[in-house]
């Protein structure tokens, strides 16, 4: 009994000492930025006397990419920068409250750029801070996609699409050409498909990002969502068409393996660099990927534009950069999002992550030029079309997503699931 | 005392440990693989090499990072111990005095307050998000320790009160009874006659309750900015980058992260037989 | 014979738990609640009630909510009770190691354990498949289709939580008095019947403990489904809790969201109100059914 009484003293000492400890002591064992325990991290004061500001960063490639910007950022410009740092599947929640409740110190917040909508009303109106310069270098595309409601509400950071990346070695062996159109992909994944390997991959996991693939058969088909007057279009024959084609691959032709509901980017790369699928429909970065040191298919890849249909289209990916309306450093949010997308920070994203300039004095950069991705990237983002566009669009890709997943597990027909979208998404514009 | 063999239950607990074991151990063995050998078409189960980069990778030690991420487990992983640890005596600290009331005195409105309580317990925390974090941002909480200690307390004394209740249930009034007669006041009762007996039950109250906090998510997104105080679970998830997993790593810092209450553990077996073998009544 | 000094004695107990639970849980509960009944035009009523239950996807959510429920809370007690009845059968030190070991589970965080098993899962480069096949079963597509989609998702809930319950009932079991077991030893009494009336009837407590946790958490059940399938194929593993997350955060609908918490709370409220009852009941038969150690003669 006394040891056990001796036992819960100890322990209970211990803690109340390490909890001491770690209350005073605070951040002092590194560098860290200004203790928020007082005073909550408050925008604008800082240890150095100069402005601070809050950043909300994704713990991601791009995110890390960013942060080791910083230290340029800070000694250039004197504003100290507190980052947080959060893992993607956590942004949404973690930017969501900040943003919706009021008594965030968030200056500028970095995340999926199709998620501008559902935030708009609390973004800062960027189009009086921009240069012309820079409205000139950046591309079209990047500025409309990082708008709405007419307003421009951040800088794309990162923008992606999908490309086609194959096996070059196995084409060539094959004799055949890297698929153009619809039937073309059919033929040629039918011809590479083996006893070991897959033609190709389908992914249609219930999630955000498999929707993006069936955007792309959906602009190639000719379809939309909403037409010009913002009627859902979704389930005419052009949408049904499309979908139904992603469930052929699967189950018509066989060239694509049966578990794509389960799948998203990241099993559609792991298949491709294990060697189990020739024909990888997927987004730039499979390209730094799958040239690593440690790839089995280094040297093995080739990257094309994705086959057609009726017309070339493909949806746009990225991450946007917004500085938050209620900002008590607006200025110095702005000065961030610049630093972080202008050109020597855009060479240095390409080259070390894989991400395609927005820039044209950084496509034009040597280092840039050298690397064989970002032509044919400019090449397919120049027929992209941006999520943003569509209102409420987070509850249009979970409608989306649902009718995908369904018809990829045969649970529903490709007709009756678009049509229950069609008709869900319907009274989401309305309500 | 007779020793019977059941080899029925033998084979019912190797069973058991080994559903529970081997997803585990897979989680070990990738911890141990260059993280470009953690995901292969077939299947490797075991490292080739084995290799401790990911533990040094996570742990930060030499500052060097293979997975292109660098995430502080290290420092989240001491976040965490302090945190759970603070809060689950905490909880017991307040929760304690609370089951045996709720358990032994009937008063006015204990009924209600106790299934009052019970009934937090039942939303999903998501509900509680802004005004959660509009509160902590007044008290000046948010991003701390401190407030995270308190936040797992209250959302585990729900639960925490449960299960002490129901172990105090069990006690029979004599015991109090008798030890009140010996003079004994209430505090001094409690520690030195209810405790002993309850060991078993509040030991395993305290691993249970140690659990929630220790495992908790979205708590601390809502009420973390920094690595002052993120926690493990947090830290572990960034190496999820939407586009790839790193699995070599995040596997690495879930072994990490259930070492060391995986220790605390094994060492309270010894107390909770002790307290089997005493008790303050004879039979 | 209860004193005013005894009873301000209790309510001084009970302070501190109801003062933080009321500031930290209760405050917060309340402010969610309320805004749930307010409307766009910043009046009052049941909108966001109204549109709730009037949607398919609210209702195909509950059910799935029911079926998670039942059958994890179900497999985990009796899963969790048997291997605790082992565990009494063996001898001590082997039963602390064993139990040390399948700890192991609650020390892995939901979100984490769920991309582990969905990376056990993969058809392709997955452990469970490779072990099946090694035995020479060909494996379903885990996540593909609803019902196999169900089974995977509770797996994992399963194997995060049963031994919550094993640890529950092996200390029940523990503390169990050897008098009465002795006393029916020598009444000739056998295993079966002793496990009858002297173990069941002392584990009706831990029982219910348990099964009103259970299921409270069970009834909440996310991240698994979250990381599993998203919900999917479809609708088919679509939670409440899920639901009400995307409702409130993917969407940005937060007073919708609240809206359907509340809803929630209505069938966990009604399933503990029957729990309670039972323990509550149980009071006065305990009072009586003292156990034999501490009997005076």
């Amino acid at each position: 009994m006394k040891k056990f009484r001796k036992w819960i003293c100890v322990l209970l000492s211990a803690l109340m000492v390490l909890g001491l400890a770690s209350c005073s002591g605070g951040g002092t064992s590194e560098a860290a930025p200004p203790e928020g325990a007082a005073s909550g991290a408050a925008s604008g004061e800082a240890t150095t006397g100069g402005p601070s500001i809050n950043v909300i960063l994704p713990g991601n490639i791009e995110g890390q990419l960013i942060k080791d910007s910083i230290p340029d950022f800070e000694s250039e410009t004197g504003i100290t920068v507190n980052v947080t740092e959060v893992p993607v599947d956590t942004l949404n929640t973690k930017i969501t409250v900040e943003l919706e409740s009021g008594g965030s110190t968030a200056d500028v917040v970095a995340y999926p750029y199709e998620w501008i909508p559902k935030f708009a009303d609390s973004l800062l109106a960027l189009d009086g801070y921009i240069s012309e310069e820079d409205k000139n270098d950046i591309a079209q595309y990047a500025w409309d996609s990082a708008s709405y409601n007419g307003s421009i509400l951040g800088q794309m950071y990162v923008v992606t699409g999908m490309i086609m990346f194959y096996r070059s070695d196995l084409l060539e062996d094959a004799g055949l050409e890297v698929p153009t159109t619809w039937d073309e992909y059919v033929s040629v994944s039918q011809a590479l498909t083996t006893d070991d390997m897959y033609g190709t991959v389908v992914t249609a996991k219930l999630a955000e990002e498999p929707v993006g693939m069936y955007l792309n058969y959906l602009y190639q088909n000719g379809g939309d969502i909403l037409d010009e007057e913002g009627n859902v279009i979704l389930n005419n024959e052009a949408g049904v068409e499309a979908m139904q084609f992603m469930v052929d691959l699967v189950y018509e032709y066989q060239v694509a393996p049966e578990a794509a509901s389960t799948f998203t980017t990241t099993e559609s790369l792991n298949l491709f660099t294990e060697e189990q699928v020739a024909l990888c429909p997927n987004w730039s970065y499979v390209w730094s990927v799958s040239q690593a040191d440690d790839s089995p298919i280094k040297d093995k890849v080739g990257m094309a534009l994705l086959p057609e249909n009726k017309e070339a289209g493909i949806s746009l990916g990225g991450w946007v950069m917004s500085a938050v309306g209620a900002s008590q450093n607006p200025d110095a949010a702005y000065q961030f999002i610049q630093f972080m997308n202008d050109t020597e920070r855009q060479v240095r994203m390409a080259v070390e992550g894989g991400n395609t300039p927005t820039r044209t004095s950084a496509l034009e950069a040597a280092e840039v030029k050298e690397i064989p991705l970002f032509d044919v990237m400019s090449e397919a983002l120049a027929t992209s079309v941006p999520r943003s566009k569509y209102p409420k669009y987070d509850e249009i890709s979970n409608e989306i997503a649902i009718a995908l997943s369904g018809s990829l597990a045969q649970t529903g027909e490709p007709q009756e699931l678009l049509d229950t979208a069609a008709a869900n998404i319907e009274a989401i514009l309305a309500s | 005392m007779k020793k019977r063999q059941y080899p029925l239950a033998w084979v019912i607990v190797l069973l058991y440990l080994a559903f529970t074991l081997v997803p585990y151990l897979w989680l070990v063995s990738t911890s141990l693989k260059p993280e470009s050998q953690a995901v292969k078409i077939p299947l490797e189960v075991l490292p080739s090499p084995a290799t401790t980069e990911n533990y040094e990778d996570v742990l930060n030690v030499g500052g060097h990072t293979t997975a292109m991420i660098s995430t502080r487990v290290d420092k989240a992983l001491a976040n965490t111990l302090i945190v759970s640890f603070s809060a689950t005596f905490l909880a017991l600290l307040v929760g304690m005095p609370a089951a045996y009331s709720f358990a032994k005195y009937r008063f006015r409105g204990s009924r209600p307050v106790f299934i009052a309580i019970i009934i937090a317990r039942m939303f999903p925390v998501i509900t509680l998000a802004i005004p959660l974090y509009q509160l902590f941002r007044g008290f000046h909480l948010h991003d701390t320790k401190i407030g995270l200690i308190l936040a797992y307390t209250a959302l585990t004394l729900p639960f925490t009160i449960w299960m002490l209740y129901s172990f105090f249930r069990d006690l029979p009034d004599e015991v109090e009874e008798a030890a009140r007669i010996d003079g004994c006041g209430f505090f001094r009762m409690f520690l030195r006659v209810i405790l002993p007996i309850s060991a078993p039950g509040i030991t395993a109250t305290f691993i249970l309750t140690l659990i929630y906090p220790w495992n908790d998510l979205l708590l601390n997104t809502i009420l973390s900015s920094s690595i002052q105080s993120q926690t493990i679970s947090s830290a572990l998830l960034q190496f999820n980058t939407t586009y790839q997993i790193f699995w070599s790593h995040l596997a690495a810092g879930a072994v990490l992260a259930s070492l060391p209450a995986l220790i605390l553990t094994l060492l309270l077996q010894k107390v909770i037989v002790q307290g089997l073998t005493l008790g303050a009544v004879k039979g | 014979m209860r004193s005013k000094h005894t009873s301000r004695v209790a309510v001084l107990l009970i302070l501190p738990a109801v003062v933080l639970i009321l500031l930290i849980i209760a405050y917060p509960l309340v402010y969610s609640l309320f805004s749930s009944f307010q409307l766009a035009d910043g009046g009052w009523g049941l909108d966001h009630y109204q549109t709730v239950l009037g949607s398919k996807e609210f209702w195909s959510a509950f059910k799935n909510t029911l079926l998670f429920t039942a059958g994890i809370v179900s497999a985990e007690i009796v899963l969790g009770f048997i291997v605790a009845l082992g565990l009494q059968k063996l001898p001590t030190h082997v039963r602390n190691v064993c139990r040390g070991l399948m700890i192991i589970p609650l020390l892995i965080s939901p979100v984490i354990a769920s991309y582990e098993w969905m990376w056990m899962l993969n058809d392709q480069y997955g452990l469970v498949n490779q072990i099946l096949g090694a035995i020479g079963i060909t494996p379903p597509l885990w996540l593909v289709k609803p019902g196999w989609a169900f089974f995977s998702i509770s797996l994992v809930d399963i194997w995060v939580s049963t031994p919550f319950v094993i640890l529950v009932f092996q200390s029940a079991l523990a503390s169990l008095p050897k008098e009465p077991y002795e006393q029916a030893e020598l009444d000739g009494a056998s295993a079966l019947k002793k496990f009858l009336y002297l173990t069941l009837p002392y584990l009706r407590g831990p029982l219910i403990v348990v099964l009103i946790i259970r299921t409270m958490d069970v009834f909440r059940i996310y991240d698994a489904i979250a990381v599993l399938t998203g919900g999917g194929p479809g609708t088919a593993t679509t939670s409440l809790s899920l639901l009400a997350f995307r409702t409130g955060i993917d969407f940005g609908r937060m007073q919708q969201s609240s809206a359907m918490s509340l809803l929630m709370m209505i069938p966990i409220l009604i399933v503990t109100a029957f729990y309670i009852r039972m323990i509550f009941s149980g009071e006065g038969e305990e009072t009586r059914k003292k156990p034999a150690r501490f009997r005076r003669k």
